[in-house]
């Protein structure tokens, strides 16, 4: 084997009881120390850029696998330089003359040393806890891991890293992978802040002026070049020449890219002459391992070239400048190469889009589903802004309310938006995260009486992969269930008090409905103790402005971000899942988060005349259970639920049993009162009043079928008459040994 | 992770694999360190591996005794649990959940000390038919069985014979093999063999994300059985189990395992032994369980530095590297050498330990 070469060796011999610099010393005696697989080469100091540095040079152990991935050996050279100020990275070098092109090494004007890039964090997050140690301790890790070349997260560029003062551009990744030489140029443009620019590169100049990036317009250039078998960039260039002689290896010509884009904009006649126009070329690397393998992996790079775009040319020898007038040249002057061009490499940040988004989420893709969102007020307002940050892409949005001052209080919108429908202005802010990559479609408009976009409306009810509810409306859940060809639901509601969240959730197969899942919530809260006070009302509306429906509640907008955020999570946790659920979470005075997971209820539904009868099946065993166990005597007692009188339909979901004051005997039954008045006060406090009385039961004994007797179908008829009062039907439920009757008696019959 | 650790030990063998399902297979046991000499540079091997092991879990999957020699088992009587009797029972003492010895072991009489424990004990466990795996041709224990009162047949799982896949641990399941070159049977007989020519030579096969490792433990076989062992093999078109990235050479790095001549600088083997050492892949790893190289021939024990030139060379051409127990990372300071086994195929750790990490891993000093 050959002798291995290195380097030379940063800055001149230093003694080493010279050092002054700690983290050097430090370095130097912990060496010393641990002489098994580190042993100190050298201890030098100089001066880069006018800082003084002290470098310590030693050979250090790697661990090596058999079957390495790059070439780094068993024993490596490496020099570690610190600065005086320690404000900075130290620089860390590997001698090897022929230390491999590999990741997470930092991009540097000289090829060789390579500089290698240990730290992900901030340096002053490092320095906090460095020790000569857990610098060892890394530098090994980063040799080691190197070998395997496991160092690198798949998502990181394979290139050297550019300083992180670099400027920036930021460019959309579709439009910048589609963008050819043959294109119109990108229009790009600046902003200037705090001493450091970020550029924008688009395809419709408009959107420069609408986020003013008005400094440097100009143009970006897309040079495409073939696949090549390593990376290109090992050392940073500084001047377009440099650049045209590090691209030569693909066989493509910086040079002849720039000098021909700048006079076919010359001879189309969008060259800018402002002296403050520039251009920036990305180059586009396809990688692949072998000459013949797959393309592995794309590097972009962003060159901003110094000089007005009428300066380059004249530079790159395409034309001559004279009286302000552009003399295109015959011939191209090919001793002007591009020398006196510097170039500044950027930084390329993508735009964001939801592909992004869900990577930031920690989720895998994106989400496509169109998702309908049903009431945008301050809770869907958030609902809405959550899924767009996680990755959500399609939304159809309704509401028909306008942002008003008050709003503010808790909604995502701004002021700005404050007379413009809430719809329309949050698909314009959710354009404005993700660069106009979201399909959102927007209804000013009522979901129950659409006055504008009807037919979109009910497609959008059609077509949703999922409808959320966010109406906190009792008459919109009730209008989904009863709506054929309407999309699995998520309703999501805050109690009065804005410190509970409820999140109602329909089966894909839509076998348990939103309408039900609702009077099951009720039912829980007149059954399930950890559910008390949540629907108690002593929370008085406040007025916003003069008309009697001006009013708005008293709820914290902090506890409404804090729940919001919950029902985001669970949605987008659930929202494919088939299984229906009613969960309650509940925020405590001391924000403390209980979760409540509710029983569901299964519903028998007949068809009575106009009416749909859903009955609790719970109701109906409990019924039989009373029945059995007064036996040979008839029972009976009320039955709870509601009445929806505009979709025609009767919800039985509990019953009390038979009053103390009852009179049972074989052959009949007579409801007792005693108790019963204070119960349904109870029922109507606890659910705000969606459970009351509905009707009554009671049971026939063994031997008779559950037909109405003679005497029931009076009693039917006298209740009847009575809830006539109320507008509302009466209700005899009559319960056999296999079977049971529901009849409906209607004041206006009689 | 797989870990493969070969002990500084000066000339004995310790080998211990651990697997990434948590199983340990121990290759034979030689607690070697001299009482409290502080100049024995070798380990403290008992409590090397106890420190290894979870204290309310003191065991072992497999160990295996290559041969009865003192340099493969000595000390295992006091270190492991015994079944066969209560003295050897109890007392934080490691349990052997199956004991893996040649059918020399069963057969061969005038055994003493822990050689003698490791019979008795793996005499008890094949009559009781279980915890046991004797490496043997087909019926050489038929006579011993008869003597004992068992039939042949009902002892036929607990017996594996050279050319198989030793039962019990799956490339599929465990990440590995063990393949079983020796003991044999002699062509010219059931003759009983002779102590080291009897003793148990393994190829290991490890395999991680499907790429494979292979190690060669070779027990103190001489030149001759490893000759007939490399026949054997080709005879029967299998070079892939001779097939090696690390290799524990045999005998201390003795010039016997390669020739009967030492030659002046280094020993030269046979065509078929040099094809042997060549059959490896660049990178690979010579290991040699001995005291250090010497740089004379004062001393007729191994290591011998001929065979250790011979073994340098042949590395040499693979890029590969020599290692002895004794002499890693340095003469002054010999610790375990660790081999981790991953898709890349082994890599020697090299760990540089800070101060925090030596003292959370010790008792603290006394204070007052």
């Amino acid at each position: 084997m050959s002798e291995t070469e290195f380097c030379e060796l940063p800055g001149s011999t230093l003694d080493s009881k010279s050092l002054t610099i700690t983290k050097a010393k430090a370095l130097f005696s912990y060496i010393l120390k641990n002489n098994t697989y580190l042993s100190l080469v050298a201890t030098t100091s100089g001066n880069t850029d006018g800082l003084k540095f002290e470098a310590i040079t030693f050979d250090i152990g790697v661990e090596v696998p058999q079957r390495k991935q790059n070439d780094v050996r068993e024993i490596e050279r490496i020099s570690a330089m610190f600065y005086e100020v320690d404000s900075w990275y130290p620089e860390i070098l590997a001698l090897r003359k022929d230390f491999p092109k590999v990741p997470h090494t930092n991009l540097r004007t000289e090829e060789t040393p390579k500089s290698i890039c240990l730290y992900a964090e901030e340096w002053d997050e490092v320095n906090l806890t460095w020790t000569p140690a857990s610098f060892i301790d890394r530098l090994q890790y980063w040799l080691n891991k190197t070998s395997t070349n496991e160092l690198h997260a798949p998502d990181q560029p394979l290139e050297p890293f550019l300083p992180t003062t670099a400027a920036r551009i930021v460019v959309n990744k579709a439009i910048i992978e589609s963008q050819s030489e043959d294109l119109p140029p990108l229009h790009i443009g600046g902003v200037h802040f705090e001493n450091k620019f970020t550029f924008k590169a688009v395809k419709d100049q408009k959107i420069l002026e609408w986020f003013d990036y008005k400094h440097f317009p100009g143009f970006a250039a897309c040079l495409n070049l073939p696949p090549v078998t390593h990376g290109i960039l090992h050392r940073k260039p500084a001047n377009l020449a440099e650049l045209n002689s590090l691209l030569e290896i693909s066989g493509v010509s910086a040079l002849e890219f720039v000098r021909s884009q700048l006079k076919k904009w010359q001879s189309s006649g969008i060259l800018s002459s402002d002296k403050n126009s520039r251009l920036v070329i990305f180059v586009t690397i396809p990688l692949r391992r072998t000459d013949q393998g797959e393309v592995e992996a794309i590097y972009r790079w962003a060159f901003l070239l110094g000089g007005s775009l009428v300066e380059l040319g004249e530079k790159t020898g395409v034309w001559q400048v004279q009286n302000n007038n552009i003399g295109v040249l015959l011939n191209i002057d090919q001793s002007k190469v591009g020398q006196d061009i510097p170039i500044e490499l950027l930084n390329i940040s993508y735009e964001f889009d939801p592909i992004e988004a869900a990577r930031c989420n920690g989720k895998l893709n994106k989400n496509e589903d169109r998702i309908f969102i049903i009431g945008l007020g301050a809770m869907g307002s958030k609902v809405f802004d959550d899924l767009v940050r996680m990755g959500y892409e399609s939304f159809g949005l309704i509401d028909s309310d306008m942002l008003l001052p008050h709003n503010l209080a808790r909604h995502t919108l701004m002021g700005a938006a404050v007379g413009f429908g809430k719809t329309t202005a949050l698909a314009s802010s959710a354009q404005n995260i993700h660069s106009d990559n979201l399909n959102i479609r927007s209804y000013y408009d009522s979901v129950l009486n659409p006055v504008r976009s009807k037919t979109e409306i009910e497609s959008e009810l059609s077509k949703a992969h999922t409808i959320l509810d966010l109406s906190a409306s009792e008459s919109v859940p009730r209008f989904l269930a009863n709506r054929k060809d309407t999309s699995p639901i998520i309703s999501s509601f805050l109690s009065p008090s804005g410190t509970d969240l409820v999140l109602l959730k329909e089966d894909r197969e839509k076998k348990c409905k939103v309408d039900c899942l609702e009077i099951a919530f009720y039912y829980n809260l007149l059954h399930n103790q950890e559910l008390d006070g949540l629907l108690s009302a002593n929370n008085l509306p406040i007025r916003y402005a003069g008309t009697c429906r001006d009013v708005t509640t008293k709820l914290k907008t902090s506890n409404i971000s804090t729940l919001a955020g919950i029902a985001s999570s669970q949605i987008d946790r659930v929202i494919d899942l088939n299984k229906a659920m009613i969960s309650v979470w509940r925020l405590s005075e001391q924000d403390e988060i209980k979760r409540v997971d509710l029983s569901l209820i299964e519903f028998d539904e007949r068809q009575l005349g106009p009416w749909t009868i859903k009955i609790s099946a719970r109701v109906l065993d409990q019924i039989r259970e009373e029945r059995r166990i007064k036996l040979p005597s008839e029972t009976g007692g009320l039955l709870v639920g509601a009445f929806d009188t505009k979709n025609m339909q009767i919800y039985i979901c509990d019953i009390l049993s038979s009053p103390v004051d009852s009179i049972e005997s074989p052959a009949s039954f007579i409801r007792g009162k005693e108790g019963v008045s204070e119960a349904f006060e109870e029922i109507e406090t606890k659910t705000m009043g969606r459970l009351r009385y509905v009707g009554e039961w009671h049971s026939h004994p063994q031997g008779s079928t559950a037909r109405t007797s003679s005497t029931d179908i009076v009693a039917i008829s006298k209740l009847a008459a009575v809830m006539q009062r109320d507008g509302l039907p009466s209700i005899m439920l009559i319960m056999a040994e296999s079977e049971y009757t529901i009849n409906i008696g209607s004041g206006v019959d009689q | 992770m797989i870990r493969i650790t070969f002990y500084p030990l000066g000339n004995a063998d310790t080998t211990l694999i651990e697997l990434e399902n948590g199983k340990r297979v121990l290759v034979d046991y030689a607690h070697s360190k001299n009482g409290e000499n502080d100049d024995d540079k070798k380990i403290d091997l008992a409590s090397e591996l106890r420190s290894q092991l979870d204290s309310k879990n003191l065991q072992f999957d497999i160990v295996a005794f290559t041969h009865a020699d003192e340099d493969h088992t000595r000390g295992a009587a006091d270190f492991f649990e015994f079944d066969f009797a209560e003295k050897y029972q109890g007392d934080g003492r490691v349990k052997i959940n199956e004991l893996w010895v040649p059918a020399a072991m069963i057969l061969e009489p005038g055994l003493k000390g822990d050689d003698q424990v490791i019979r008795q004990e793996a005499r008890y466990r094949l009559k009781n038919g279980s915890g046991v795996r004797v490496f043997s041709s087909p019926h050489l224990l038929d006579g011993w069985f008869t003597d004992n009162g068992l039939s042949p047949d009902s002892r036929k799982h607990l017996i594996t014979d050279a050319g198989n896949v030793a039962p019990g641990m799956s490339l599929d399941v465990d990440g590995v093999e063990f393949f079983v070159h020796s003991p044999f049977a002699h062509r010219d007989g059931d003759t009983l063999q002779s102590r080291n020519d009897g003793s148990l030579f393994l190829q290991a096969v490890f395999s991680v994300e499907g790429e494979l490792t292979k190690a060669i433990l070779g027990a103190d076989t001489t030149h001759e059985v490893l000759q007939e062992i490399i026949q054997i093999t080709k005879y029967h078109g299998r070079d892939e189990r001779l097939e090696w990235d690390i290799f524990k050479l045999s005998h201390h790095c003795s010039y016997l395992s390669l020739s009967s001549e030492k030659g002046t600088d280094i020993t030269e083997p046979s065509e078929e032994i040099d094809w042997l050492f060549s059959n490896t892949n660049n990178g690979c790893y010579f290991v040699s369980p001995s005291k250090p190289i010497p740089d004379d021939d004062e001393c007729d024990q191994p290591p011998h530095r001929q065979a250790a030139n011979y073994y340098k060379k042949k590395a040499s051409e693979k890029n590969g590297s020599f290692k002895v127990t004794m002499e890693h990372p340095n003469g002054l300071h010999p610790e375990p050498m660790i081999f981790e086994i991953g898709k890349y195929g082994p890599t020697l750790k090299k760990k540089i330990t800070g101060g925090t990490a030596v003292v959370i891993s010790q008792s603290s000093p006394k204070v007052g």
